[in-house]
Parts: structure tokens; sequence; C-alpha cells
């Protein structure tokens, strides 16, 4: 079998911006990545991309080839929330080691936060709910993951100055980088003292909606850039709604991130850098404990010792994540997949860590219902 | 219990006549033991456990400006199956709780009130 090579990967800055639309976003990603990649148009053979809220197309890969210029033998859409962009990598590794396809593009963008206004922004999310039983209610996806942290702190002890550690922890992070929503400073103060948005969560605990696009390339051959390749992937989905999720305790994380370790033969012990999914303080939490980077309840206070940082035995997010680098759909949950590109291929500057030769990537949608789970190693290690 | 036409929506549930068990969600066949044929509608008995417990600060949509700020619940009913619904200032994980209704914009919502001590049976809290 074929190897699958993590070639190249590009983030935009996350954020604010102005004018511009989903395929601006997705093509300004995607023109630094075939950059990073040494590639050029003609051969990519192969474009998976996300949805947009903001532009719901029925044929968002081909709207994009025709934009960007491309014209592949294999092109499609992928929608599983925010598993989306681990997903597709997932998808792309299988193409290029199926011989199906060299090169393969994938990529999202959104102008999540100029593109819309706030409540319409809410609503569309809000749609994940059951459309009878949950969202006639009036909740929100902030209100489906504050249920959950209520359960999930009632069953371990988790308390909201644990949550608050992964904000500020996330806010540290994202000072390193210049192209992160929120860079100003966060103490554990001002995160617990931050105004409620769906109690047990208020303000630190939730990610911002933001504009901004990812890209990554994966491909056959390596390039010049340090070979990394997609070494294990695995997925779990077990339930769509709150209401059918069966245990806060077992979401399905466990189950993906355990095929994906295998396939790698690497063990939750021996994994050297992080990038988990968050779009809550409490999805950082439950993922790190389910998946068993953290104890039970145990993932604040790890980073409050420092666990996670840029100098700790496991860093994780580096970029900052969602909650600080920034969420604008798919390209947000990419961002992750892209700073573990760059941590493993040593091109992470002033965030990078000591030389990890491996990083599990792990994305989720909807409330915890969609689980993908990806390991990339540096090839030869 | 009130037998209002929105309780009867929301508590109708499937049974499954095969193994007994109790599902809200639709689903094609019983999520338990797998049959499809043995499915029934039945009215649950509206008797919960609060499961989990969200203050929302602010809504979707104009028509919740007014309940602002809500208690949003999920409660473990003695049958089984989770149901998404408004709580009472103050509901707490573990609280005994009977399902009524209550009206937002013209539209029947599901409430869980306070049912005081010892009036359920089972439940999770």
């Amino acid at each position: 079998m074929r190897e699958a090579f993590v070639r190249a990967a590009s983030v935009t800055s996350f954020g604010r911006h102005e004018g511009k639309d989903s395929l601006d976003l997705m093509c300004e990603a995607s023109e630094s990545a075939l950059g990073l990649a040494g590639l050029v148009r003609e051969e990519i053979d192969g474009v998976l991309c996300g949805y947009s809220t903001t532009l719901p197309h029925l044929m968002l890969s081909t709207l994009f080839c025709e934009r960007f210029v491309l014209r592949p033998d294999y092109a499609h859409g992928v929608q599983v929330g925010g598993a989306t962009g681990a997903a597709m990598v997932m998808l792309a590794a299988e193409l290029v080691r199926s011989g199906r396809c060299k090169n393969i593009l994938v990529v999202a963008g959104e102008n999540r936060l100029t593109g819309q206004s706030r409540d319409q922004s809410i609503q569309t999310l809000a749609q994940v709910g059951h459309p009878s039983r949950e969202v006639p209610t009036g909740a929100t996806v902030p209100a489906y993951y504050g249920l959950l942290a209520s359960r999930y702190m009632h069953e371990t002890g988790t308390t909201r100055a644990d949550l608050a550690e992964l904000a500020v922890l996330m806010r540290r992070q994202a000072a390193l980088h210049p192209g992160a929503h929120l860079r100003s400073p966060l103490s554990l103060l001002d995160a617990t003292n931050s105004r409620v948005i769906s109690d047990p969560l208020h303000l630190a605990d939730c990610c911002p909606i933001s504009d901004g696009g990812a890209a990554v390339v994966v491909s056959r051959e390596p390039g010049a850039n340090e070979p990394v390749v997609v070494a294990g992937a695995g997925q779990a989905h077990w339930h769509q709604h709150i209401s059918a999720l069966a245990d806060v305790m077992d979401t399905g994380s466990g189950r993906s991130a355990q095929l994906a370790l295998q396939e790698a033969g690497v063990t939750v012990e021996e994994v050297e850098y992080l990038a988990v999914y968050d779009s809550f303080t409490i999805t950082l939490a439950m993922l790190l404990e389910e998946i068993g980077f953290a104890p039970r309840g145990g993932a604040g206070q790890m980073a409050r010792a420092g666990a996670f940082g840029a100098g700790g035995a496991v860093p994780l997010n580096t970029h900052g994540g969602l909650l600080s680098y920034g969420h604008c759909g798919v390209a947000g949950g990419m961002a992750h997949v892209v700073e573990a590109w760059l941590q493993l291929a040593g091109a992470a500057g002033a965030r990078q860590v000591r030389r990890p030769g491996n990083a599990f990537i792990h994305g989720d949608g909807g409330v915890m219902s969609s689980h993908v789970s990806l390991v990339f190693r540096k090839a030869g290690r | 219990m009130d037998v209002e036409p929105e309780i009867c929506r929301q508590l109708q549930f499937d049974w499954c006549g095969a193994c007994g068990h109790w599902q809200a969600v639709k689903r094609s066949c019983c999520e338990a033991c797998g049959r499809a044929g043995d499915l029934q509608q039945r009215l649950a008995s509206g008797r919960a456990v609060i499961h989990a417990v969200t203050v929302v600060a602010r809504g979707p949509t104009h028509a919740f400006r007014s309940l602002e700020p809500y208690t949003i619940v999920l409660a473990r009913t003695v049958e089984g199956p989770l149901l998404m619904g408004h709580g009472e200032r103050g509901a707490a994980i573990g609280d005994h709780v009977s399902a009524s209704t209550f009206e937002v914009a013209d539209v029947s919502l599901l409430r869980f009130v306070n049912a005081g001590a010892g009036t359920t049976t089972g439940g999770d809290g």
C-alpha cells in the first residue's frame, strides 16, 4: 500500500475579512497551500471541500474549481459539521493510497462573521438540534453544550475554574500567532467573570464566530517539505441529537481515536502533539478525557500544571484553537490540521515546539455527534 | 395529568413490544433489540428526573426575548428516553419533575415542573 503525505497546509488569518466571501477565503488559503506544496494547478487531480453556511450551494466543490481554475478528475463536498476537515483529510489519504488521485486539495472557507448577522448564524447552527423535540424550545448550540457541561461536571466533578483554564491556555497560545482572532490577554479571573452565555458556559468558554479559510494538500509524493504521512484515521458516529446521546462519558470520540491510534501503531502515551477540537471549553475537556489524554475531570488541572503548553509534555493547539484562533466553520477545524502539519514539518516559527514526531488530531461535529481522528507522523519515525 | 394535545405530541414515544424498550427520537427499528415490526406508539407518563440544566442568556429569536434568561433542561423520563424542555428557575440535576406545557409566541412548549419528593419511581439523578 502507498503512503499518503500531507504535503502542505495553510490557513488564512481568522477574524474580520470585510468584503470577502467564502470562495475568496477558500482561494486565498488554496493559493498559499499550493505554493507551499510546490505544485501548480494542473497537478491537482482531486478536490474535497467543506460546506459554507453563508454560501449553501448544491455543488460547492465545482463552484470552487471554476473560480480557482482547477479541472480535477475527482471533486465533491463533505459534510459532518466540525469533523468535516478531519474527515476530508482521511478521505484524501484513502484516495491517494488507492491510486485514485495523486494530489488532492482539501479546502474550506467561510465569511461566517461578516457574511451574516449574529442572529442568523445562531439560528442556522441551532438546526443541528432535533427539529421537533429540541429546536422549538429555544435552545441554541451554546445551550446544547451548556447541557452537556452541566451533566459532565456533575459526573466528573469538573469545575468552572477547570474549564476556564482551557480558555486561558488557548488564549496564551494564540498570543504567539499573528493570525489569531482573539489575542488580547485573558486571565483566569477574566475567564470566570466573563458574562453568562448558557450557564454553566460563559463567554470565555465559547469560541468566537470568525471569517477565514484553510487548505491542505494530500499527495502521493512528499515534495520538498519535511515528509509527513497520514499514519492512521478513525471515525465514530453514534447519535445526532443530544437527546439521543446515551452517555456523556462515552460519546464515540474514544472509539474514533482508538481506531486511528491502532492503525498508526501509536498509544495515547506516545502522542507528541495534540490538535483537539475546542468549540467550547467543555468540548475540549470531554474529548481529552474520553480519549485518555487526561484523567476524568483532570484536563483543567493538567492545563494549569503546564502539560499542554508549548513547552509541556504534550503541546495542544499551539495556534490557539477555535477558542482563540477562531471558528469560521469547516476551516476552523482545519486550522488544527494545519498547525499539526506546521509543527511536524518544523515550520511553526515562533510557536515551534520541540520536534514532535507525531500528532493526534480530533474533530467533532454537532453535539459530540460525529467524530473523526487522525494520526500524522514524520516519515521514517 | 392533563392530556392536552401538545403534551400528547411530546410524550408520544415508540415502545417495542418485543423487548419493552422506549424511544423518543424517531428510528426505523428498536435501538435496543433491532426489531422493526414491534414498535408501537404509546403515551409516556410525563414523569422524569432532571438530567442536565442550562440557563440561556439570549435566545435564538425575538420570541424568546421576554423569557430571558430561561432554563432549558434534559429530563430522563421514567420510561428511559431523554426529553428537552423548559425547566423552572433553579431546576437542578436529580429533581423529580413532571411534564406540562406553556406557550411562547403561540407555540406550545414542554416544561418540566417540580413534582415534589417521592412522586417518581426511577431515573438517574
